[in-house]
């Protein structure tokens, strides 16, 4: 399996652009997204929560260093042939995404050919507080524990994203932007 | 195929130096007509696409090296054969610009105003890209 990024992304099987691009993005593609798509391409269960360790040992989780933040990771493909990828927008991922969205146009993909999934609704306070830790203080031990058990607290919310963002194929729009109900 | 993006703190100097370069010179008129119309963040403020050339403005806000890694990776992935260059226009930006172009925006600037800041604009753009290559 292959997550390095720009790595091994099978576009010779792309050519007709009949396999969807699904882009998980967030704000540092450390948790949420690696999260969302390591439930996508089954690393993860989807019917029950994993263990902490199975969510510690999730491909990528809480590996991206920040000055990474930007980079495009190929993450695999899934049952489909559809291709997953991670990325992380930063703070200013509200005006970013449309940014991206336009010029993945303007790279010749049609809005039917991938999915940009907004993974940050389903983060909770524990996740931010860990990946903060863990990421920006250094506090790795402690901050990854502390995300890998906020990303269980709110797993559901991660499976629902990922069935939704499955379930799009024959929509034609490009934004999955969930809100998660109160 | 290539690809020029100009881009600056709240897009103004990056639309500037994207007129500069398709040809408009010093043309203040124009400049203050396009800060007016400038669409909301998250756009492309001017989009140019020729049969070898695309030329593109926009905000990067305060997380510049986030979009140009982001654009870069996706420029990479998706189309390998084609060319990017990013314009970084930060500087050529001071520090309370975006207050001024907000309220050329809203409207709220009287006319002379209007003229000096484009005028400051074109200066301060002039002035950050002399000697490149374009």
């Amino acid at each position: 399996m292959v997550f390095s990024a720009f790595a091994g992304s099978g576009k010779e099987d792309n050519e007709g652009g009949e396999f969807l691009k699904y882009i998980y993005f967030c704000w540092g593609s450390a948790h949420s997204s690696v999260t969302a798509a390591a439930v996508h391409l089954g690393h993860l269960p989807d019917d029950r929560v994993p263990t902490l360790t199975e969510v510690m040992a999730a491909p990528r989780f809480d590996q991206t260093p920040n000055n990474q933040i930007g980079t495009l990771f190929f993450m695999g493909n899934d049952d489909a042939g559809d291709e997953v990828y991670i990325l992380g927008l930063g703070a200013q991922y509200n005006s970013f995404k449309y940014i991206v969205s336009e010029y993945l146009q303007m790279l010749g993909l049609a809005p039917v050919d991938y999915r940009l999934v907004n993974c940050l609704p389903c983060v909770n306070l524990p996740t931010r507080l860990g990946g903060f830790s863990s990421r920006s203080l250094g506090a790795v031990w402690f901050g990854r524990r502390l995300a890998a058990w906020g990303v269980m607290r709110s797993y559901s919310n991660y499976v629902k994203v990922v069935r939704w963002a499955q379930s799009s194929r024959q929509q034609l729009r490009a934004f999955l932007d969930w809100v998660p109900p109160l | 195929m290539k690809y020029l993006v100009f881009h600056s703190r709240t897009g103004a100097a990056a639309i500037v130096a994207a007129l500069q370069f398709l040809g408009a010179g010093d043309d203040t008129v124009a400049v203050e007509q396009k800060l007016r119309s400038m669409p909301d963040r998250g756009k492309f403020f001017i989009r140019v696409e020729e049969t070898d050339l695309t030329v593109l403005a926009l905000a990067s806000g305060k997380e510049r090296f986030v979009l140009q890694h982001a654009l870069r990776a996706l420029t990479k992935q998706f189309k390998p054969e084609a060319d990017i260059e990013m314009r970084d226009l930060t500087r050529a930006e001071w520090r309370r610009c975006w207050v001024w172009l907000k309220l050329l925006r809203a409207g709220l600037l009287p006319k002379p105003l209007c003229q000096w800041f484009s005028v400051r604009l074109l200066d301060r753009v002039k002035r950050t890209t002399r000697g490149a290559s374009f």
